[in-house]
């Protein structure tokens, strides 16, 4: 595949985006203004960018994992209120799901989840409504490696399979379920799952957008033309705790610094475009305007009010309507 | 008026709803049947009530899935929060046990998660209820687990026209509705109008019960096939000059709590017969509800009538002696009508 610089330049941006607003929401943590544990995406951002720039956020769903802030922002959910919901303020979802659960499928992103793996039968559903509504949708979910484990993404492969559903399952292969290694908890390659079940895996790393978007090109080309579900296995290196402040003792110094230095998918676009003739002043100059951005975006956000008490039950149930 | 079994009056409204509305699809575990058999010939549902569904319908919406109550139940969830009405078949309600996570923590939670953005509306339908030698873990009566659940329905229709109506209902609710479908009652008959699937106004609405018998002396609520049993000692002792006020609430949850508090003012007496949990059951819930809100009306302590604390026993004798009978239901009433 050949990049344009025009389309690098977009690639970069949008995953210095993410990158800086999980920063930013580190920072609001900090100052004690986010309820909850934060479970940062950063050393995601290429999986989360060159997937979904492959998407029609009109047409196709993601459901994604507790570690789902970056593929929320690559399909186009707005920043200000989903950075209020994160704050727990009336923001995309009123406050109620906050940061696992963010869920905006008017931008095609119909949820996160608490549960490690719990979005993955969901997004077969989302599957399954597009092809009976033959929409030329296709549903796409991003789960961890550590969910792999799990029973329902297990039953999943295989269902979305017999029922040819247009799923795209994408592993975000970073080698660890909170604090377990896979080379502990997963027997096998992860492949080896899709393979079981006849499926279509392709094997990327995660951490070269470019990469990331050749396969992903190629995936999504095939799960929307009608040729079952597929699977992605990008592999990439978390490069902060499995929740932000996470000491990471557990983790050895040596294989962090490694991949910070070495798996960071800005650093390593950046790099590529270097090459390419780009300068240093050209990537300040992003640098500053995404953060500016997001500066204003976490500003903008905090004027949100919080969701009056009042409102507690308003969500519970919806009823008959009459 | 016409005879018409449970079974029967299911599976009708099946196909009324699903032939009025092609956003409905229904699947689960042999709900068609002879799924990847050659020559294999369709079954219907493990109970009959999909029977015909998938001729009608066409493999698009009426479906085979595997053994994955985890998944399926997952893509029914998913499925509603993108346009359509799933049904989905939960061959017994005891296996909630795997795919919990998908009921309670997915599908029960998604419009409050969302802040309302995404309604849920599906339904679950699932066998319960013990009497035919299935043992523990095909027989239980799980209500309670889900009641307990905020963004759960949960249905238990005891005849023929509460199955139609409720089933009606359930699948034009916004939410997801557990619909337990009692496996000794799939054959109960009685005469229901000739209209009772067409007719809107048989609905029964959301959270609605229903008054059986109207008695003075005592109350009794029952659900499910208890309600059968209370409802023959009911007749029994109208002849010694006891009536009774017997309640079926139709619906676990939402709970008609008023019409139960309407007839213990009258009665000022309760028994409440429930084939669930003996602890933190529906007796329980119901009990604790009455107290709470009509203590001054009781003349005396209520009585819950459940199995006991126990598993659901397999041998014929033991299962019998698990189950209420109405020897039971009668001896407390002997007993609660000696207060006044």
């Amino acid at each position: 595949m050949i990049f344009n610089q025009e389309l690098t330049k977009s690639y970069f941006e949008h995953m210095l985006t993410i990158r800086y607003v999980e920063e930013a929401l580190a920072d609001e943590w900090d100052k004690g203004l986010v309820p909850g544990m934060l479970h940062l995406a950063c050393g995601h951002e290429a999986v989360a960018v060159g997937v979904a720039c492959q998407l029609n956020n009109h047409l196709d769903q993601i459901t994604a994992s507790h570690r789902g802030h970056g593929a929320a922002i690559a399909i186009g959910v707005p920043l200000v209120p989903m950075i209020s919901e994160v704050l727990g303020l009336n923001g995309l979802n009123g406050g109620f799901g906050g940061t696992q659960h963010i869920a905006s499928p008017k931008h095609g992103f119909l949820t996160a989840n608490g549960i490690v793996g719990g979005q993955v039968p969901l997004a077969a559903g989302a599957a399954l409504s597009a092809k009976i509504q033959k929409t030329g949708g296709i549903a796409v979910t991003f789960l961890g490696d550590g969910a792999i484990n799990q029973g329902c993404v297990l039953e999943t492969l295989n269902l979305a399979k017999i029922l040819s559903l247009p799923l795209l399952f994408v592993i975000e292969d970073n080698g660890m379920g909170a604090t377990i290694g896979s080379a502990y908890s997963t027997a096998g390659e992860i492949e080896n799952r899709a393979r079981a079940v006849n499926m279509q895996s392709y094997s990327v790393d995660g951490a070269d957008i470019l990469a990331v978007v050749d396969t992903a090109t190629q995936a999504v080309a095939s799960v929307r033309s009608g040729g079952g579900p597929a699977m992605i296995v990008a592999r990439v290196k978390r490069l902060d705790g499995h929740y932000y402040s996470d000491p990471q003792n557990y983790r050895s110094p040596q294989e962090f610094k490694q991949a910070r230095e070495h798996h960071d998918p800005i650093e390593r676009l950046s790099s590529v475009m270097m090459t390419m003739g780009w300068s240093l002043t050209e990537r300040n100059h992003i640098e500053h305007r995404v953060k500016a951005r997001i500066t204003q975006a976490v500003e903008q956000a905090h004027l949100c009010p919080q969701t009056d008490e009042q409102y507690l039950a308003f969500n519970v149930y919806g009823g008959v309507a009459s | 008026m016409t005879q018409i079994t449970i079974q029967a009056a299911l599976n009708k409204t099946l196909h009324r709803m699903m032939h009025d509305d092609n956003t409905i699809i229904f699947f689960g575990e042999d709900v068609v049947g002879g799924s990847g058999i050659v020559d294999g010939k369709p079954l219907g549902g493990m109970f009959g009530v999909s029977a015909g569904l998938r001729d009608a319908f066409g493999p698009e919406r009426v479906f085979d899935t595997p053994i994955s109550e985890a998944s399926f139940i997952g893509m029914a969830t998913g499925a509603a929060m993108t346009g359509m009405r799933p049904i989905v078949e939960l061959m017994f309600c005891d296996f909630i046990g795997v795919c919990f996570d998908q009921i309670i923590n997915q599908a029960a939670k998604v419009r409050f998660l969302s802040g309302g953005n995404i309604a849920v509306p599906m339904v679950i339908r699932a066998t319960m209820g013990a009497g035919d030698g299935s043992a523990a873990v095909h027989s239980q009566s799980l209500a309670h687990l889900l009641t307990s659940i905020a963004g759960l329905h949960v249905a238990m229709p005891a005849t023929p026209s509460d199955a139609a109506s409720l089933l009606q209902t359930a699948i034009a609710c916004n939410d997801p509705v557990i619909f337990l479908e009692h496996k000794g009652l799939y054959d109960f008959q009685e005469d229901v109008p000739d209209n009772l699937i067409l007719a809107p106004q048989n609905s029964a609405p959301l959270g609605k019960g229903r008054i059986v018998m109207a008695g003075s002396d005592v109350t009794i609520v029952a659900f499910s096939a208890m309600l059968h049993k209370a409802e023959a000692v009911a007749h029994k002792v109208a002849k010694v000059g006891i009536t009774i006020d017997l309640i079926d609430p139709r619906w676990a949850a939402p709970l008609d709590l008023e019409l139960i508090l309407t007839s213990v003012e009258r009665t000022g007496r309760l028994i409440v017969v429930d084939e669930g949990a003996a602890h933190a059951g529906l007796a329980a819930e119901v009990i604790s509800q009455v107290c709470r809100h009509g203590f001054h009306h009781l003349k005396c302590a209520p009585v819950a009538i459940t199995p006991p604390h126990t598993p659901v026993p397999y041998g014929k004798n033991l299962e019998q002696a698990w189950l209420p009978s109405e020897d039971d239901i009668e001896a407390q009433l002997h007993i609660i009508i000696q207060h006044v």
